[in-house]
């Protein structure tokens, strides 16, 4: 292997120790990229005061949106407002939007950045709801349906809601970075230079944070992925 | 070793596409030779099809859209709220009117000793003596003050300068002549004593 794979290596794991979350001044995705995406031509539209334009961001990504908040706090409720917030601070910021990335750049970094205080904010661990179905109040006993043995559908469906349920649950005891990187690259099919550029950091970091949340998944889904 | 290391890194991104052509090329064939990072890879595309097959995407509740366009409508109504306000604040922070009040401001402060050496003709001076009977003295016609000034040493004091034990004995600031009327008035001696004066 080439001494520039080598090189990549170290940088990676450098970035990785050093500047985990460090705000990289001037770091956006390449021009080229954002110039031909519509949607920073719709935002400069919201930004003259169209509020169609604005309606049309959010019908297109709103769903997108909620599900990245939902995997993140595992709320739906809360996922729902955390996506409303974020439109709400794009909408308020309109006058000041200078494109610089992709608009999904710029909606995942509000959206991140929201979710990340939410954390921050309130202690996730533990607090898990159902896959399906809206989620239990306090003291409020779920109606638990016993799974018909005859009826394999109904077992792989309940086996994939238990599936879902662990998964969910690896995912909340990754730390919030990685969490972040793994969620944006995986789930919202954004690329490294876009999930950069979302936690105000380098590409290598980037790589570094999916890898290790990578290897935690792996570790403890084994029994599964064997 | 040292290159599995270094590969393993990128595997995550070249199992489901998202490394770059500069990294594709040496990953490739680190694979072709490695049984071990063949594996991991393997292992790593059963993990993205695990993780997209047991996280289904969610729908948002059917009111998603309507409370947030109440939001929104809220928003709006607010700025607008705001607008109105700061034509208000606008008038208030005109560009002119704020030096216009620095030198209001800095007037008052200089003036300030001025206002204070003026003050007795402004505010009344408390009365302060040494006992009821001076102070009474003191508003008495020139002849009885004399009297007065025979039967009891004065206390006298530079209005502008009262010493600091005075000043923290708020007792000696008692208008005693108030006392003395209501003595005058309650023994019935009032009108004759008015006459006098």
């Amino acid at each position: 292997m080439g001494a520039k794979l080598a090189s990549i290596g170290r940088a990676t794991l450098l970035d990785a120790i050093e500047t985990p979350m460090a705000k990289i001044e001037g770091q956006a995705g390449s021009e080229a990229s954002w110039r031909s995406d519509p949607d920073v031509g719709v935002m400069q539209r919201v930004k003259t005061g169209d509020s169609n334009a604005f309606r049309e961001l959010f019908t297109k990504h709103a769903d997108a949106v909620v599900n990245f908040a939902y995997r993140f706090v595992n709320n739906r409720h809360r996922a729902e407002e955390l996506a409303q917030d974020a439109f709400l601070q794009i909408y308020r910021a309109r006058a000041r939007y200078e494109p610089k990335a992709r608009f999904t750049t710029y909606l995942y970094r509000v959206v991140t950045n929201l979710c990340l205080n939410e954390l921050r904010r309130f202690d996730y661990q533990g607090r898990t709801e159902p896959l399906e179905g809206r989620p239990l109040a306090d003291g409020e006993e779920g109606i638990r349906e016993l799974a018909d043995e005859k009826i394999p559908v109904a077992e792989d469906r309940l086996a994939g809601v238990e599936t879902g349920t662990r998964i969910q649950k690896v995912l909340d005891k990754l730390p919030p970075n990685q969490k972040s990187a793994l969620l944006l690259s995986r789930v919202q099919g954004l690329s490294y230079q876009e999930v950069a550029d979302c936690l105000e950091t380098t590409e290598s970091a980037v790589k570094s944070l999916i890898f290790r949340a990578t290897q935690t998944l792996r570790e403890e889904l084994a029994d599964l992925l064997s | 070793m040292k290159d599995c290391e270094t590969i393993r890194v990128e595997l995550p991104g070249y199992a489901n596409g998202k490394l770059g052509d500069d990294f594709v090329a040496p990953v490739r064939a680190h694979l072709q030779s490695c049984a071990a990072c063949r594996a991991e890879l393997g292992q790593l595309e059963r993990l993205d099809a695990l993780l997209l097959e047991a996280l289904p995407p969610i729908t948002p509740s059917a009111s998603f859209a309507s409370r947030f366009a109440n939001r929104l409508a809220a928003e709006a109504g607010d700025s607008e709220s705001h607008s109105d306000a700061r034509g208000w604040l606008g008038w208030l922070l005109q560009p002119w009117l704020i030096p216009v009040a620095a030198v209001a401001l800095l007037a008052l402060v200089m003036l300030q000793p001025w206002f204070a050496d003026h003050s007795t003709s402004v505010f009344p001076v408390p009365v302060v003596g040494g006992s009821p009977s001076t102070v009474a003295a003191a508003k008495k016609p020139a002849s009885d003050a004399k009297l007065a000034e025979r039967s009891t040493p004065k206390v006298t004091l530079a209005a502008n300068n009262p010493p600091s034990e005075l000043l923290q004995r708020p007792e000696l600031f008692v208008d005693y002549s108030v006392i003395r009327d209501l003595d005058i008035l309650e023994s019935g001696q009032g009108d004759g004593e008015s006459h006098a004066g």
